[in-house]
C-alpha cells in the first residue's frame, strides 16, 4: 500500500471512530438517564467575557536607561525596576491582553514588549530606523484585543507603523519592514508625532494636524488643524485637548489658555480633585486648567523640576527632579493624598505613562 | 514570575505515582513553577481528616523533600482546600487543576495489583460486556453491592476515619446511573468495539463528572481567571466532553491527558522497526509519529505520519518495503495492549511523564498571551482537546497535537 493510500486508510479509520463516538454521545443524550440526557447536547462554546477585566493601576517611568514600574501593593505604592535592556527609552505604553499586563518601551531602533507578570520579553526590531543618535520612537499605542492586538508606534525617521502582536507567537523577535509603515514621517524631525488609541479609533498628531483613523488603520483623515505645531494631545470621548508650540492649550479648536512655560509635553483631560480639568505639563511645571472656571492650579512644587507627568481618573503621577539632591521623585496625587516615591534612576527622564487601564 | 497553585481532585494510584516519580525524575521545573499544591476535599468531614490519610501524608513528604532538594528558599506547600459546598474556594485558588477522581465501582476487588469482579456485581456485568458476552442485567441487585460498599467504607475503622460515605439512597442512584450508561455504551460497543475503559471505568464516573460539570458551570462566574483543567478520568476525552458540555466556558481550558499513548506508540515503533531504520541509515534517529481518536482500545488511531513535516522523507525511506495496512494493524494492536509489553511500573511512569509534561506546559503558558508552550515542535503535546465540527459550532474532545497559550489549548496545525 502506498503512503497516500495509507493516509486515506487512516482518515477512514478516524471518520469511523468519530462517527461511533458521536453515535454513542447521541444515544447517551437521547436516553432517559436523569443527569445526562438533557445535558450532553454539545452547546456552542460560549467564551467567557474577559474583555473588561480591570487591571491594577500602574505607572511606568523611564529614567535615563532604566524603566520603573509603580503599582499598588497591599495598600502602598511599590516601585520595581523592570528595565529589560539598557537602551534610551523615549516612549512607553501600558496595556493588557487577556488580563495580563504588558509594557511596551520604544528606543532608537526597536520596541521591547515586557510581560509584567512573567519572565518574558519580546522585541520588535525596526531595521529601517537605523541607529540615528537622539532619535527614537516618540509615542506608542495599542488597539484591538486578544491575539488581534496591534502595537502602534511612531518614529521620526520611520513614520507610523503597526505590529500585530500575534507575530510573537512563533518568534520572540519580529522584524518590521517598510510594508508596516502606514504614515510617512514628518518632514520636520523635531516635531514628534503622538498616538492616542481609543475605542473610537486611533488619533495621530502630524505636524500641525490631528489625524483620525478607524480600527482598520486606513485611511487617515485630518480632523483638526492648528496654527502651530502640535506638541502633544489627548482625546476623551471624541473631544481633543491639544498643546501646541508656543504653549497654547486647545479644546478641539477652542483656545483654553496659554501657559507660562511654553514647552508642553503632556496634555490630559480628566477629573482632578473632583473637578473636570485639563492637566498639562510644561518644561518646569505641571498644572491643571479647570474647565468650570479660568483657574490654573499648579501640581508640582518648587524646588522640584517637573520633567514628566500624566493624569488619569482622580490620580496624577508627576515625575520630578529634586534640584537639591539631583534625584527623581514620583509624586502620586490622589483626591486626598500626596505620596512621594524616590526613583533610583539617574539621567534625563524622558517619559512617564500609565493609569487605571482596561483590557485593550 | 508569579508562582502558581496546582489543584488535585482525587488521591488514587495516578496521583500517588505522579508524586512518587519525584524520587526518580527531575521535578525542578515543577518546584520552580508551583508554590502550592491543593487537594480538593471531596469526601471527608474536615480538612484535618483528609490530611490524616496515608495518601496525603505520602504526597506531603515527597513535596517537602522536593522543595528542600531544589533550594532552601523554595517554598512548596501541600494543603487541602474547598469542599462539595465550597468548590469555588478550590477552583478559584488554582491555576491548574488535575482531575484524577474516579467513581465507586460496585463489585470491583483489587487482588495482587489486579482487578477482579465479585460474582453477581455490577462490575462483573461490565467485565462480561467487555468480553463480548451476551448477558442480561436482570437479576442484579444494587443492595448486594451496597452491603459490600458498607464493609469497604466503614468510617469507624482507621483506614476510613472521617470519610463521608454515600447513604443508601445516593448509592442506589449511583448504581442505577452506572447500569444505565453501561447498557447504552454496550449497545454501541456490540456494533462497533469501543474498548474496555468505556465499559469498565466511564459508566462508574459519569455521574460524578456530571456533578463536577454542574459545579464548574456555577463557579466560572465567580473566578477571576479560569484554571487549566486536566482530566485523566477514564476515558479522558469522554470525561472532558461531559464536563465541557455542562460548562462551555471551560472548553478552551479543558485537556484530556492521553499523552502516554503516543509515547508508547513511539517506543513500540522505534523498537519494532529498528532493523528497517538501520538499513535506511537512520539507526539513531528517533521516529516520532502521532495519535488520534480516543484513549480506548477500539478507538485509538495511530497516525503513521511524522510529527515534524521535515521527517517525511526519512519515514518514507524506513517504511519503504513494508505493507502499510499490516504495519498499521500491528502498531494499533500493540499500542492498545501495551500492558502486555511493559510492566506496571513502566506504564505508570509513562502516565506520570505525560501528566508532568502537560501540567508544566500549561502552567508555564499562564500569564503569557503571546507565546505557545512548549516551544519546540519536538516536545509538543498529544492530548485530547476540543475539535469543533467544520459545519457548526458543536464538536467533541479528540486526541491530537497541541500547545498552550495563556492556559488555553491551541491546536497544532
Amino acid at each position: 500500500m502506498s503512503n497516500s493510500n495509507g493516509v486515506e486508510f487512516m482518515t477512514q479509520e478516524l471518520f469511523r471512530v468519530g462517527n461511533t463516538m458521536r453515535e454513542l454521545v447521541g444515544t447517551l443524550a437521547s436516553a432517559s438517564h436523569p443527569s445526562l440526557s438533557s445535558k450532553i447536547d454539545f452547546p456552542s462554546v460560549v467564551q467567557r467575557d474577559e474583555t473588561y477585566i480591570t487591571l491594577d493601576m500602574m505607572c511606568a517611568c523611564a529614567a535615563g536607561k532604566e524603566i520603573y514600574l509603580v503599582e499598588p501593593k497591599k495598600g502602598a505604592w511599590e516601585v520595581r525596576d523592570v528595565t529589560p535592556r539598557r537602551h534610551r527609552y523615549r516612549s512607553l505604553a501600558l496595556f493588557g491582553v487577556e488580563s495580563v499586563p504588558y509594557l511596551a518601551a520604544g528606543y532608537s531602533s526597536g520596541i521591547v514588549v515586557i510581560n509584567l507578570r512573567e519572565r518574558e520579553q519580546k522585541k520588535v526590531n525596526v531595521e529601517i530606523a537605523g541607529r540615528a543618535e537622539n532619535v527614537a520612537f516618540s509615542s506608542l499605542g495599542v488597539i484591538g484585543s486578544g491575539l488581534d492586538t496591534l502595537l502602534l508606534a511612531v518614529h521620526p525617521l520611520v513614520g507610523f507603523i503597526n505590529v500585530p502582536l500575534a507575530r510573537f507567537l512563533h518568534d520572540d523577535v519580529v522584524t518590521v519592514n517598510r510594508s508596516n509603515v502606514l504614515l510617512p514621517p514628518s518632514t520636520e524631525r523635531k516635531w514628534l508625532s503622538q498616538i492616542r488609541s481609543t475605542t473610537e479609533g486611533v488619533y495621530v498628531s502630524h505636524e500641525r494636524d490631528i489625524l483620525h483613523t478607524d480600527a482598520s488603520l486606513r485611511p487617515f483623515d485630518p480632523i483638526l488643524s492648528f496654527p502651530a505645531m502640535v506638541c502633544c494631545f489627548d482625546v476623551k470621548e471624541r473631544e481633543v485637548y491639544c498643546g501646541t508650540e508656543g504653549g497654547i492649550v486647545y479644546h478641539n479648536s477652542t483656545r483654553l489658555c496659554r501657559t507660562a512655560h511654553p514647552v508642553i509635553s503632556a496634555v490630559q483631560a480628566g477629573v482632578y480633585e473632583g473637578r473636570e480639568g485639563v492637566f498639562f505639563q510644561g518644561k518646569k511645571r505641571s498644572a491643571v486648567y479647570f474647565t468650570d472656571g479660568d483657574k490654573i492650579m499648579p501640581v508640582s512644587k518648587s524646588p522640584l523640576d517637573t520633567v514628566a507627568g500624566f493624569h488619569m481618573g482622580t490620580t496624577s503621577f508627576v515625575l520630578e527632579k529634586n534640584l537639591t539632591s539631583d534625584h527623581y521623585e514620583l509624586t502620586i496625587l490622589g483626591n486626598e493624598s500626596r505620596i512621594v516615591i524616590p526613583v533610583q534612576g539617574k539621567g534625563r527622564v524622558l517619559t512617564v505613562y500609565g493609569g487605571d487601564f482596561n483590557e485593550c | 514570575m508569579a508562582r502558581k497553585s496546582l489543584g488535585i481532585i482525587g488521591k488514587g494510584h495516578v496521583v500517588k505515582r505522579f508524586f512518587s516519580d519525584m524520587a526518580v525524575k527531575d521535578y525542578t521545573a515543577f518546584a520552580e513553577q508551583f508554590a502550592a499544591v491543593y487537594f480538593y476535599n471531596y469526601g471527608y468531614l474536615t480538612d484535618d481528616d483528609f490530611k490524616k490519610t496515608d495518601e496525603f501524608r505520602t504526597v506531603e513528604k515527597r513535596v517537602e523533600s522536593l522543595a528542600s532538594s531544589v533550594g532552601e528558599d523554595v517554598e512548596l506547600t501541600v494543603n487541602v482546600r474547598g469542599s462539595s459546598t465550597t468548590f469555588v474556594d478550590f477552583f478559584a485558588g488554582c491555576d491548574v487543576i488535575l482531575d484524577a477522581s474516579e467513581g465507586y465501582v460496585p463489585g470491583r476487588l483489587k487482588r495482587e495489583n489486579k482487578f477482579e469482579a465479585r460474582p453477581g456485581s455490577l462490575y462483573e456485568l461490565a467485565v462480561k460486556f467487555s468480553k463480548g458476552e451476551e448477558v442480561s442485567p436482570s437479576g442484579l441487585d444494587w443492595r448486594r453491592d451496597y452491603d459490600q460498599y458498607c464493609v469497604e467504607n466503614d468510617n469507624t475503622t482507621d483506614d476510613h476515619k472521617g470519610r463521608i460515605p454515600m447513604n443508601q439512597s445516593d448509592f442506589e442512584k449511583h448504581w442505577q446511573s452506572a447500569l444505565e450508561i453501561l447498557c447504552i455504551v454496550n449497545e454501541v460497543h456490540r456494533q462497533f468495539p469501543i474498548g474496555r475503559r468505556m465499559l469498565l471505568s466511564f459508566p462508574f464516573s459519569a455521574d460524578i463528572l456530571v456533578e463536577r460539570g454542574k459545579q464548574l458551570s456555577q463557579v466560572v462566574r465567580e473566578a477571576h481567571a479560569l484554571p487549566t483543567y486536566i482530566t485523566v478520568v477514564n476515558e479522558p476525552c469522554m470525561a472532558a466532553t461531559v464536563l465541557g458540555s455542562l460548562a462551555p466556558a471551560m472548553v478552551p481550558y479543558l485537556v484530556a491527558c492521553t499523552g502516554f499513548d503516543v509515547e508508547r506508540l513511539n517506543m513500540i515503533f522505534n523498537d519494532t522497526y529498528r532493523a528497517e531504520k538501520e538499513r535506511a541509515g537512520y539507526r539513531d534517529f528517533v521516529l516520532r509519529v502521532r495519535m488520534k481518536g480516543f484513549h480506548d482500545d477500539g478507538v485509538m488511531i495511530p497516525l503513521i505520519v511524522p510529527e515534524r513535516k521535515e521527517d517525511q522523507s526519512i519515514l518514507a525511506e524506513v517504511l519503504l518495503a513494508l505493507d502499510f495496512s499490516r504495519l498499521y494493524s500491528y502498531l494499533k494492536d500493540q499500542v492498545q495492549s501495551y500492558f502486555q509489553r511493559y510492566d506496571a511500573a513502566t506504564t505508570s511512569r509513562q502516565v506520570s511523564n505525560a501528566l508532568y509534561n502537560t501540567i508544566l506546559a500549561a502552567v508555564q503558558s499562564r500569564g503569557k498571551c503571546f507565546s505557545l508552550l512548549p516551544r519546540l515542535p519536538a516536545s509538543g503535546l498529544s492530548n485530547g482537546y476540543f475539535h469543533q465540527n467544520v459545519d457548526d459550532v458543536q464538536g467533541m474532545f479528540l486526541v491530537g497535537n497541541h500547545k498552550f497559550r495563556n492556559g488555553k489549548v491551541v491546536a497544532d496545525e
